[in-house]
């Protein structure tokens, strides 16, 4: 009787063995990659706006506080868009006959709001609220990366919920004291892990990581 | 089946028959047409429709299919979102906090003490104002949720 399998065979059927494995193994690393990747977050990308409002310009070069525009931040869930009379404060004075300023030169004389682009977008089944956050230690930067080097806002961070996570665990590697709230490029004056705990007891920082939380 | 069989018909039938006859039915017993169609559809067995495994198999196929992949629809990017803020922000007003409004509405001529909650002009809710003297708090149950769709189309009026 002639052999019916080659002796290749055997080294084909341990190929399609691990093939298989590893094949189903990358499938689900990819899907992880993918889901974490600033293609699905959006992290890292620029979104065209009525204006190109800079943040760069207004947070660095003038030193206008964080405050100054969204003026909820420290009392409401929402931080707060500036109306365009915020804008016109100043700008009916400074280039006040720039082109690039004509949306908003517009809206204040056409009484019609501006349409911004969101760019950091939780999903609606989340809650969040900027003002607890504020008062318990969590600086502007923390979330929102550099803002004062952006010439055009953009998503820093994943805003996944691992990413909310890794400080509702851990709060005291992020916290920083209620002073320095809106400061760019922020340093502890002592190491994180020594003032870190202090602030955690001092503000009464829990941990909240119950899913109602959130998720309410 | 409505149809009254032919007597006499089944009398002609049965004529020339001899020894033991059974029938379930005297349409059974006059095989018409239409009474065959009828038992060709009535019993699944028999069904014409159950005769053609490919067609309902390959629908299965495809339900399945398409359950499967119901779930891929989640995976997708946020779609984009806007931000449209005020042009004169009126002074009262805290963006994402609720501002509420106590003022009264008439209900059988009597003016009933509401608190009203309203997000950015928008009544949501109607209560009854606990510190009106007539009614502390009390409202009707019956006309709260109609004048709050009432207030609400008057808004889209405009």
């Amino acid at each position: 009787m002639p052999q019916i399998f080659r002796r290749s065979a055997n080294t084909l059927s341990k190929v399609s063995l691990f093939g298989v494995l590893s094949l189903v193994g990358g499938l689900i690393l990819l899907a992880m990659v993918l889901g974490r990747s600033a293609y699905v977050t959006r992290a890292n990308e620029y979104i065209e706006q009525p204006i190109q409002f800079s943040h760069l310009h207004h947070v660095t070069d003038d030193g206008i506080d964080c405050r100054y525009c969204h003026t909820s931040v420290e009392t409401s869930p929402f931080a707060g868009i500036p109306p365009t009379k915020t804008c016109m404060n100043c700008h009916s004075q400074l280039f006040a006959t720039e082109p690039i300023l004509e949306p908003v030169r517009a809206s204040f004389r056409d009484d019609k709001p501006l349409h911004w682009v969101r760019v950091h977008d939780l999903p609606d089944f989340v809650y969040f609220n900027h003002s607890i956050h504020v008062k318990k230690g969590m600086g502007c930067e923390t979330c929102h990366g550099r803002v004062d080097q952006m010439p055009l806002m953009q998503q820093v961070n994943t805003l996944q919920m691992e990413w909310c996570l890794n400080c509702h665990r851990n709060p005291e590697n992020y916290v920083r004291p209620r002073s320095e709230i809106t400061t760019m490029g922020y340093r502890p004056p002592v190491p994180q892990s020594v003032i870190g705990p202090q602030l955690v007891k001092e503000y009464g920082i829990n941990s909240l990581t119950s899913c109602s939380v959130c998720h309410r | 089946m409505n149809q009254r069989p032919d007597i006499e018909a089944l009398r002609a039938r049965l004529d020339g028959t001899r020894g033991r006859e059974y029938w379930r039915s005297l349409e059974a017993l006059s095989g018409t047409p239409e009474f065959k169609e009828f038992l060709h559809r009535e019993f699944p067995q028999n069904a014409s429709e159950w005769l053609d495994p490919v067609g309902r198999r390959g629908f299965l196929k495809l339900m399945s299919a398409s359950l499967a992949l119901a779930g891929v629809s989640a995976c997708t990017r946020q779609p984009p979102e806007e931000l449209v803020p005020y042009v004169r922000q009126p002074e009262e007003i805290v963006p994402g906090k609720p501002l509420f409004y106590a003022t009264a509405m008439p209900m059988n001529g009597v003016g009933m003490g509401i608190l009203v909650e309203s997000h950015e002009g928008r009544p949501t809710k109607i209560e009854g104002n606990p510190d009106h003297p007539s009614s502390r708090g009390a409202t009707d149950l019956s006309r709260r949720r109609p004048s709050l769709a009432s207030t609400t189309r008057t808004a889209r009026r405009r």
